[in-house]
């Protein structure tokens, strides 16, 4: 099923085409969310919501854009409402707990994964609007231009956004992680 | 290429997007630049970092299974006013009954004003010095009519037609001016 046939289906509320779009984007849907809310349950609320509303308006889908950019912009409008009625520090604290422990070696694979629950818990306390920019490029992999249209502003600000989250991460972030520094690393190795 | 350029342009090569004769310059700097250099490897190790971690805290989720379940069970209970839904209602045909009325309205209007421009029929016994007449059209025109009903935890809708009829007369009486 190609994603005009998915479009049609939805429109005419077939549960086979429910299930495809739930097969199709379902779990990264999801990661996508938990990454903005930070919380396992919150997300899978948004998911829910962010299916019914696009089946609900799939007639408005006119395939300008790939069914799943239109599904996340439908997502993080959701998000942001839903973050001004939860107004919360969510994140789950179970989930950073199953995270691989820290390694005291030098940046590494190992770190990644061990920095990876620091990470998205430091992701936490930032601002949506910072949240949103890392997570597009870095999770979603969209490009600034991509971005900006997204948000609906201008890749300069896309640009400012990122950096400024970019550089509060660091701040946030243990340093014994040292997670920014494989560049040091790399010059070093040079020399 | 300077300092400014080149960390304005970092993040557009960095996602590849640079145009070629711009990227050539840039990486010409970065060669000849320790600092810019150092810059632009900090930033790929920050992209690389975040990438993946990123990807490592969410890839063991999965979205709860029963999703598509209560998605659709929260499709089925909702009030669908099934726009894509109703049986042969083409979504021309809605705009039938307004079109429909305003055509009543013009041929009325019409030919009240033609039956004016004609000489009026003279009254039998027309009161001294005027004119009597009448004046009566009769139009009958569909309108298609949409009824719900709740059934349990349906929704059932219905389509049926009406027809109406406007009659209209008017009596004219005009004095006559010479």
């Amino acid at each position: 099923m190609d994603e005009e046939q998915l479009a049609q289906g939805l429109r005419r509320r077939e549960p086979e085409a429910v299930q495809e779009l739930v097969a199709t984007h379902g779990d990264h849907l999801f990661r996508s969310a938990w990454l903005l809310c930070g919380n396992e349950a919150d997300a899978q609320d948004l998911v829910q919501e962010t299916l019914l509303q696009a089946i609900r308006s799939a007639d408005r889908f006119r395939g300008r854009s790939r069914l799943y950019t239109w599904l996340h912009g439908i997502l993080l409008n959701l998000t942001r409402h839903y973050r001004r009625e939860h107004q919360r520090i969510v994140y789950d604290e179970d989930l950073a707990r199953r995270e691989t422990p820290a390694s005291e070696q030098g940046p590494s694979s190992l770190d990644i994964a061990a920095a990876s629950g620091a990470l998205t818990q430091a992701l936490q306390r930032l601002s949506l609007a910072h949240r949103e920019v890392l997570v597009l490029r870095f999770y979603e992999d969209m490009k600034l231009h991509e971005i900006a249209t997204h948000l609906g502003v201008s890749k300069g600000t896309v640009k400012s956004r990122l950096h400024y989250a970019i550089a509060e991460l660091q701040k946030r972030m243990p340093g014994e992680l040292n997670l920014f520094g494989a560049g040091d690393t790399q010059e070093k190795a040079q020399r | 290429m300077n300092r400014r350029r080149f960390e304005n342009d970092l993040d557009e090569y960095l996602e590849g997007s640079l145009e070629p004769r711009t990227r050539g310059e840039f990486e010409a700097h970065a060669t000849e630049c320790a600092a810019c250099r150092q810059k632009l490897e900090q930033a790929r190790a920050a992209a690389r970092t975040l990438s993946d971690a990123f990807q490592q805290a969410a890839e063991p989720l999965k979205l709860p299974a029963g999703v598509s379940r209560r998605v659709l069970s929260a499709l089925a209970t909702e009030k669908w006013t099934a726009r894509e839904a109703r049986p042969g209602i083409p979504p021309w045909l809605r705009l039938a009954w307004p079109v429909a009325a305003a055509a009543a309205v013009v041929l009325l209007v019409g030919g009240l004003a033609l039956h004016l421009r004609q000489p009026a029929p003279v009254a039998a016994n027309p009161p001294h010095g005027a004119d009597r007449g009448a004046v009566s059209m009769q139009l009958s025109y569909v309108v298609p009519v949409y009824t719900f009903r709740r059934e349990g935890r349906f929704v059932v809708d219905a389509l049926t037609y009406e027809t109406n009829v406007v009659s209209q007369s008017l009596e004219l009486q005009m004095a006559r001016l010479n």
